[in-house]
């Protein structure tokens, strides 16, 4: 078995509120998982169900309540301040705002030089600049020397977010965790963002924690990543993202899938939706028993209700859902071929 | 076809720091009656302040610097505020983005609700008014005695935003605004909400005017779309010509660049190059830097409006100067 | 980057906006007038302190461009020289406010936490003590005898509005998603503070720091008016004490000139950094976005 990078042991995340901080908002519940060198994962729920606390858990900016997180196979929150300080640099973060993860009062260069000193060593002021040149025209912010005394607010979303990897990229890290880094992008520019961070790893070996709400962005990572589907702090779903989507199992998978609207006017005015039972995600995790998605569920029954679903395996194809051979076989919504329009 | 809104060569500039900044470049569209139209573009196209300059929501320092609106035959531009407040919620309904805004927080929905109807028809009993909520509510799969009887903040986003569209048709309004109304919420009530809007379109024949960021929604709910980029519009055309048969170049590449849950992923591509400048345009068409059929012209003068089988483009490619 | 570049730099990042900036513009003139007043003036212009009495209370005229006064003595002289005093007096006193109200406003919201509890307390205290009076007990007390400490006294009423601003601005900013960024890059906390923070409030402290010399301008005027701290008899504020008290030149028609030089100096300084300080703030202002 491979080295992890980032293992998670049953970790579990609560924020207490209330003045006598007796409330617990659950955000990550009982989550194991391991990232690989050079492995994408692509992490992906709807807002509310936890991702980006795990995604921060991973990165080693939060702690969790319970549970380990190990980094190179090592315990990070009983790690010495040296052993912390070797470790750091090599699991980065990205933020989802371009915007407000670079220093306004800061150029191009001012916001990467400092940095390249620290990692690169170079030996002269004009090798650095050469050093921040170079990384400059590794993620497509050309002509280089251009951008280089450009402030933050001179630069669109999508440049931003290449500084922003660019950043990350400097200390030869061996995980980036990005956090919906194209949310906030236009859409005609994203596509570019997500490309740089496929040439990041196919090049480097970075491996990739890929966060989004979007599932059609994390399909563009199909050919090499993993999926992981979140719903209310728990992974439901997980395994290659080629064979999750050709043949979803979880429930609310399918109705993502099915709820997802297409480019396409045939076609996504011609899909059917999975009806769910409640249109409203719960906003507390009430559900510590039972299935989180019990509520909403149109295949729920008693047992649902009752008992955690442990995750059953086929062939690296892992759900956790009780009915699992219960389940109707899927159709994918848009070959349905039926003319007659979707009604509520 | 009769149009509902006719928007005549508007202009509409924001005062910097640095100049002038032209958001709004003389822009003329029809929004004909009793359909969907969506008007799309990506962020700084000046989406947003044409909503907001119809819809006098304007920051301090935007003006209306040219062109008019109208609203069957009323100008809009020139309406009194007295006037238009009262156009406003009964012939033309505006739903903003992201619904937290539009509740009052200290009032009970209800309340709202019932404050609002009497200002525009005088004392009607609360019962009556409470009574068409409810048949609204009921529309959008609310459950009207819970909603009604809570404080906006004790709903949730996609709750408030369903209550939004619903009670926004409580005075019959002819022509329903929306900014976005579907950002911030999950896939699943994004798509209910869809379902929500074409049914009130087919059962109440309301127009709707939806100005989006988001392709894929507009491929499932509007019959025309007009595309605008760097201020001007760009195209506009029916949905399905938009999607698979676009003309202006701004337009297939845009289609080609959207992530997609379907098809072949190998050739989906970003639009190269960036965002225009709004306080230096480029000169001539506001797209030609970033175009691959650009021609000696377009980098001299900026295309009028061609008109092309139904659809009208602004491009050289279709027309002579 | 090299001299000329840096040079470049400096003109495009300052300079250019006082320029374009009509307020900037007149302060900044006021001051750099009063400025090489203070620092050329005295080599230029000699300092006689002879009594000639037949030259006394002498109106404005070529020889004397601001008058004689009740010595006989020639006003613009002491006017040149004292600018010196007054110039310093406000530099130091501003220069000495701003280095406390950086060490601990930074201190404070960087650490937070009992070190936070016990700055902002401190902060406060000097915030509420009313800052004239107790000036000048103490300028009274100690008899001070130098522009420096002078100075030192002055700045320790000033220090705490700015320290509590600057607390506030580093409260904000800590939990920034670019700071977040440099801790995950490990690259300390004297970059953070140094290279992160600080040019964020730099505009800031800039601006007030053009405010504190002229709030110390109108504190040393004012204390050396009552006479309490008479070192320097050029200085503006003792000029105006002597003509006030000493000489009754304002009781006097003639002598009128002698009270209104140096009051026509201080309100002109002042009024150069008011608008320095405005035009600045006018500069700085982020709230109308900047596109490109």
């Amino acid at each position: 078995m491979t080295e992890s990078i980032v293992e998670l042991r049953n970790v579990t995340k609560y924020f207490e509120r209330g003045v006598l901080k007796k409330k617990r908002n659950y955000a990550v519940v009982n989550v194991s998982l391991k990232i690989r060198e050079g492995e994408i994962i692509t992490l992906v729920g709807e807002s509310g169900c936890g991702k980006t606390t795990l995604g921060r858990i991973i990165a080693g900016l939060l702690k969790p309540s319970q549970g380990r997180v190990l980094w190179f196979g090592k315990d990070l929150w009983s790690m010495s301040k040296r052993e912390f300080k070797k470790y750091r640099p090599l699991i980065q973060f990205v933020h989802q705002d371009p915007y407000a993860s670079l220093n306004p009062s800061r150029t191009v260069f001012q916001t990467l030089a400092p940095v390249v000193k620290k990692y690169r060593k170079p030996r002269s002021s004009s090798q650095l600049r050469e050093e921040v040149i170079n990384i400059l025209k590794y993620v497509g912010l050309t002509p280089p020397e251009y951008f280089l005394n450009k402030y933050p607010h001179h630069l669109s979303g999508g440049m931003r977010q290449r500084l922003a990897l660019a950043r990350a990229l400097i200390p030869n890290p061996k995980l980036i965790v990005a956090d919906e880094p194209v949310s906030m992008i236009d859409m005609s520019l994203r596509l570019s963002v997500l490309a740089l961070m496929k040439k990041l790893n196919r090049e480097l070996g970075i491996a990739f924690v890929y966060i989004s709400h979007d599932l059609a962005t994390a399909r563009y990572f199909e050919d090499k990543a993993s999926l992981y589907l979140m719903y209310l702090g728990r992974i439901v779903e997980w395994g290659p993202m080629t064979k999750v989507l050709e043949n979803p199992l979880h429930p609310y998978l399918r109705a993502l899938l099915s709820a997802t609207p297409l480019p396409d006017p045939k076609i996504t005015r011609r899909k059917r939706r999975l009806e769910l039972r409640s249109i409203e995600v719960p906003r507390e995790v009430l559900i510590l028993r039972g299935c989180p998605f019990s509520n909403r569920c149109p295949y729920a029954e008693d047992i649902c209700f009752k008992e955690v679903p442990a995750p059953k395996e086929s062939d690296g194809h892992f759900v956790a859902c009780h009915l699992l051979e219960k389940l109707p076989p899927w159709i994918p919504p848009w070959q349905v071929t039926s003319d007659e329009p979707s009604d509520s | 076809m009769e149009y509902i809104l006719r928007i005549r060569d508007l202009v509409v500039e924001y005062a910097v720091r640095e100049g002038r900044l032209r958001a709004v470049n003389g822009v003329s569209l029809d929004i004909p009656e009793g359909k969907i139209t969506a008007l799309v573009g990506e962020s700084g196209c000046g989406k947003s302040s044409l909503l907001d300059a119809i819809m006098r929501t304007l920051p301090p320092n935007g003006y209306i610097v040219g062109g008019n609106v109208y609203f069957r035959d009323i100008n809009l531009l020139k309406l009194s505020e007295k006037e238009f407040r009262k156009l406003r919620w009964e012939k033309i309904a505006m739903v903003f983005q992201a619904a937290q805004n539009s509740f009052n927080p200290v009032l009970k929905i209800a309340d709202h609700i019932v404050e609002t109807y009497r200002a525009h028809r005088g004392n009607v009993p609360k019962e009556k008014v409470l009574e068409k909520a409810r048949e609204l509510l009921e529309m959008v799969r609310l459950n009207p005695d819970q909603v009604l009887s809570s404080y906006p903040h004790e709903l949730s986003g996609g709750m408030k935003q369903r209550a939004l569209i619903a009670l926004s048709l409580i005075l019959d309004p002819e022509l329903l605004i929306l900014d976005e109304p579907t950002s911030a919420l999950d896939v699943y009530t994004q798509s209910v909400i869809i379902d929500m809007l074409r049914k009130i379109h087919r059962e109440r024949g309301v127009t709707m005017f939806l100005v989006t960021h988001d392709l894929p929604v507009v491929a499932e709910l509007v019959d025309y779309v007009a595309v605008m980029y760097g201020g001007k519009i760009m195209e506009v055309a029916d949905v399905e010509t938009i999607f698979y048969r676009a003309r202006h170049p701004y337009t297939r590449l845009l289609i080609k660049a959207i992530p997609s849950l379907i098809g072949d992923l190998s050739d989906r591509r970003p639009i190269p190059g960036e965002p225009p400048s709004l306080l230096n345009p480029p000169s001539g068409c506001v797209f030609h830097p970033r175009c691959p059929y650009r021609m000696p012209i377009c980098e001299k003068k900026a295309p009028p409006m061609f008109n092309v089988k139904g659809s009208k483009v602004a491009c050289w490619l279709y027309g002579e100067a | 980057m090299n001299i000329k570049k840096r040079l470049v730099n400096i003109y495009y990042s300052f300079l250019r906006p006082i320029f374009k900036n009509r307020r900037a513009f007149t302060g900044f003139v006021i001051l750099l007038g009063f400025f090489l007043m203070a620092t050329v003036g005295p080599l230029v212009v000699p300092l006689s302190l002879r009594t000639d009495w037949s030259k006394r209370y002498l109106p404005p005229s070529l020889e004397h461009p601001l008058g004689t006064d009740y010595c006989g003595r020639d006003i613009f002289q002491q006017i040149v020289h004292g600018s010196r005093s007054v110039l310093l007096i406000a530099v130091l006193s501003a220069l000495f406010a701003i280095v406390l109200a950086i060490t601990v406003g930074i201190t404070a919201g960087l650490l937070g936490g009992i070190v936070d509890v016990i700055l902002s307390s401190i902060i406060d205290v000097f915030l509420t003590i009313p800052s004239f009076p107790v000036m000048l007990i103490i300028a009274a007390t100690l008899k001070v005898k130098d522009p420096f400490s002078f100075s030192a006294i002055i700045s320790m009423w000033m220090w705490a509005g700015l320290a509590r601003s600057i607390r506030a601005e580093v409260v904000s900013i800590r939990n920034k998603e670019f700071i977040e960024a440099a801790k995950l890059l490990d690259l300390g906390t004297f970059h953070i503070v140094f290279r992160e923070i600080m040019p964020l409030v730099m505009p800031y402290i800039a601006i007030n720091f053009i405010t504190m010399m002229r709030a110390a301008i109108t504190a040393s005027v004012g204390i050396m008016f009552l006479g309490v701290v008479p070192f320097d008899i050029t200085h503006w504020g003792v000029m105006l004490n002597l003509a006030m008290f000493q000489y009754g030149a304002v009781y006097v028609p003639e002598g009128l000139h002698y009270a209104l030089a140096p009051l026509a100096c201080i309100v002109l300084l002042e009024y150069g950094a008011v608008c320095l300080s405005h035009g600045l703030e006018e500069i700085f202002n982020p709230r109308l976005k900047t596109y490109e």
